[in-house]
């Protein structure tokens, strides 16, 4: 089971009200590099790890995910608090308002709404980790490319944290990867 | 809730695993890696515990965190050693048997409850296990982190 925290893992103190890049900063909620992908991925993945070091690392790093969830959440919605119906077309999210007026959505920049097929789960412990490496990779990338996209401090500061902790991330999941090439029984 | 739980000899010892009582390989990489820890503020900003793992992006700096009043500094503290204990879980994980890193974590494990429970006592609870107040409920009475001041 899951316990909540009232608090953010980082903490998120937008100022400014910035459609424009909440329609970009939405894919690491939604997109195939986000976070929720992420949770999801690892948490479904880690009832098939063969030992109970990939139990502990999908199951602890799928539950920070969670947390960074609701980082991304809370930077989208102080990015569109109180946007009125006229700014959100302007910024051309006039097909947002009419389905979901100022409420979250998990969607890629594209608008492309979040689909299950970003998260792998094939059994084979070596795939899985594999995806998840480039996975973290992936989310590095994406977050650098928000970062090129602003010069808000208030938004650079929790997407600089949040790429760091896909770095870590990598690291454990290469730890354990390497871990189970040289000690799983069936090759692969 | 009826399972009959198992706690014997079983944690490392699953089907697939050839070693059963190998320990991960401790490369000279991960050797002494308590030289390498950041202090609690430094790794919770840099979002790594880890100095040797840091990598920066660009010419940019971690952003400074900097509380404005006393519920902001509390909160901080309890923060940046949740970080810390957290950092050391996931590292734990992978290498389960590493002693120092086990004292490190049940420290700053121990330290994060006593500064949440500093928190809790002036600013309202972090979690709904800490209510303590019965006659009102204080799980509602206190703002949710993703408001804005």
């Amino acid at each position: 089971m899951w316990k909540y925290e009232k608090k953010l893992q980082y903490p998120v103190s937008i100022k400014k009200k910035n459609l424009e890049f909440a329609k970009q900063l939405v894919t690491q909620y939604g997109g195939f590099a986000g976070e929720l992908a992420a949770a999801l991925r690892y948490l479904n993945q880690r009832y098939t790890m063969p030992d109970n070091r990939g139990k502990a690392l999908l199951t602890d790093i799928g539950s920070e995910e969670l947390s960074h969830v609701e980082i991304l959440s809370t930077m989208l919605y102080q990015l569109m608090k109180d946007a009125t119906p006229e700014e959100m077309k302007k910024a051309g999210l006039a097909s947002h308002y009419a389905e979901h007026r100022n409420a979250l959505y998990p969607l890629d920049a594209n608008g492309v709404p979040f689909t299950v097929t970003y998260f792998a789960t094939t059994g084979d412990p070596i795939a899985d980790l594999s995806e998840d490496m480039a996975a973290e990779q992936k989310a590095r990338a994406v977050y650098e490319s928000l970062i090129d996209l602003t010069d808000d401090p208030d938004i650079i500061g929790p997407l600089l944290w949040l790429r760091q902790r896909e770095i870590v991330h990598f690291q454990r999941f290469k730890e354990l990867y390497e871990f189970y090439k040289k000690n799983l029984k069936e090759p692969r | 809730m009826n399972n009959n739980f198992r706690y014997d000899d079983y944690r490392y010892s699953d089907m697939e695993i050839l070693n059963q009582n190998q320990i991960l390989p401790q490369s000279n990489e991960m050797e002494n890696q308590t030289n390498h820890l950041a202090e609690p503020y430094q790794a919770f900003v840099q979002g790594n515990l880890f100095n040797n793992l840091y990598k920066g992006y660009k010419n940019y700096r971690p952003a400074r965190i900097i509380p404005n009043n006393e519920q902001a500094e509390l909160l901080l503290n309890v923060d940046q050693l949740c970080f810390v204990a957290h950092e050391l879980n996931l590292y734990l994980d992978n290498y389960p048997n590493d002693q120092k890193m086990i004292q490190l974590f049940n420290k700053y494990q121990s330290m994060a409850n006593m500064a949440t429970q500093e928190y809790e006592k002036k600013y309202g609870p972090l979690s709904i296990t800490s209510l303590s107040d019965d006659k009102q409920f204080s799980w509602e009475a206190y703002a949710w982190p993703w408001e804005v001041e």
